[in-house]
């Protein structure tokens, strides 16, 4: 798999983990009464649908493939 | 009325904790009794397996009651601010000791895959060592190990079922946001609508994993024994989809009191704690879709 398309499969994960976190963290500071965890959760979810669609596009470009065959 | 007293709410005498704590006691203890070493078949089971499932029975008693207790509570007005920050920040620590636990497992993963494996085949300065111990083993993965533990086996293809449950993952995704914008606009039947679509994709993505386990099992030989791979593959695999299931059952829950009319625009804990929840589930799975199915 290319090294590019792994360091930007990587970021997005990242950046998909901290809106997450960044939920978790207005829902116990805003106690319901903003929607800052809402909006947090929908980055998250935004950034998830990006995320399989670059997958989808790196298989179906060839880009990268999954193994096919065990190691042993 | 105690929701305007500014302390803590002291909870009357309770049966729930010391169920909790018998459940706990009969489930480690059946299970340690039922471990090969413990047991005279040297296989897994025996009469430790009955004290595991008693166990397993009082626990889901104990959960179902002190719930009941607790939602009763809540909609009878007893609790105040202090309770629902206590509640918070019970949940935060949960989150926190359920993000180490998956952490553990995905540390593993990483581990044996570029330390481990590598070292036993002798890369970095472990040449003595493959020479010595396992003289011929290669550095690949997938791999049952050196011996090639549990035999040959076949993989799971990322793009087949893996894929499937990720969109159908990501879609309860979209359906659980969709009802959570539904809850904070006041709009009941898209709460309602979002939620049961998001219940029912989640029992959805079991049923589709459950059959692939069977599929594992039953044609590519790849169980819990297949090395270091079906080790990893299964514990990460397993604990999510555990993770799944109790939140689709959770997520049933928060159904059930939506549709009974237990949450306003402004006070809907549970509501925020079971969609957060689900979105961690989420997370943890496309982690699992990138680095074991497709291993980048």
């Amino acid at each position: 798999m290319p090294f590019e398309f792994k360091v930007l499969v990587i970021l997005v994960l990242l950046a998909i983990v901290a809106s997450l976190g960044s939920g978790l963290f207005y829902l116990i500071r805003d106690g319901g009464q903003s929607e800052r965890a809402v909006k947090a959760l929908t980055i998250r979810i935004s950034l998830s649908v990006i995320l399989f669609a670059l997958v989808l596009v790196g298989y179906a470009t060839g880009y990268f493939s999954y193994p096919v065959a065990p190691g042993n | 009325m105690s929701s305007s007293h500014a302390g803590y709410y002291v909870p009357h005498g309770t049966k729930w904790p010391i169920l909790g704590s018998i459940a706990l006691t009969l489930i480690t203890a059946g299970f340690a009794n039922s471990l090969p070493t413990h047991n005279a078949s040297h296989t897994f089971g025996g009469p430790g397996v009955y004290a595991m499932y008693a166990g397993a029975a009082i626990l889901l008693v104990m959960l179902v009651g002190w719930f009941s207790t607790v939602i009763k509570e809540s909609q009878a007005g007893m609790f105040n601010e202090q309770v629902d920050r206590s509640f918070r920040w019970g949940m935060a620590w949960f989150i926190f000791s359920e993000v180490m636990f998956f952490a553990a497992f995905f540390g593993t993963l990483f581990y044996a895959r570029h330390m481990s494996v590598p070292w036993l085949a002798g890369e970095g300065s472990s040449a003595d060592m493959n020479a010595l111990l396992w003289p011929g083993f290669q550095n690949t993965w997938p791999s049952n190990g050196p011996g090639a533990v549990g035999g040959k086996f076949e993989i799971i293809p990322a793009w087949g079922v893996p894929a499937l449950n990720t969109l159908i993952l990501l879609t309860s995704g979209v359906t659980v946001t969709f009802a959570h914008w539904g809850l904070k606009k006041g709009n009941r039947g898209q709460l309602i609508l979002g939620l049961a679509a998001t219940v029912m994709l989640g029992f959805s993505f079991v049923y589709f994993q459950a059959h692939e386990y069977a599929e594992a099992y039953s044609h590519l030989n790849l169980t819990l024994g297949s090395g270091i791979y079906g080790t990893t593959f299964f514990m990460l695999t397993g604990f999510h989809g555990m993770h799944v299931t109790l939140g689709a059952i959770i997520l049933s829950v928060i159904l059930f009191r939506s549709i009974r009319g237990h949450f306003t625009a402004e006070h809907h804990f549970a509501f925020e704690a079971a969609a957060w929840y689900w979105h961690f589930v989420d997370v943890v799975w496309l982690g699992l879709f990138v680095f074991v199915y497709w291993l980048v």
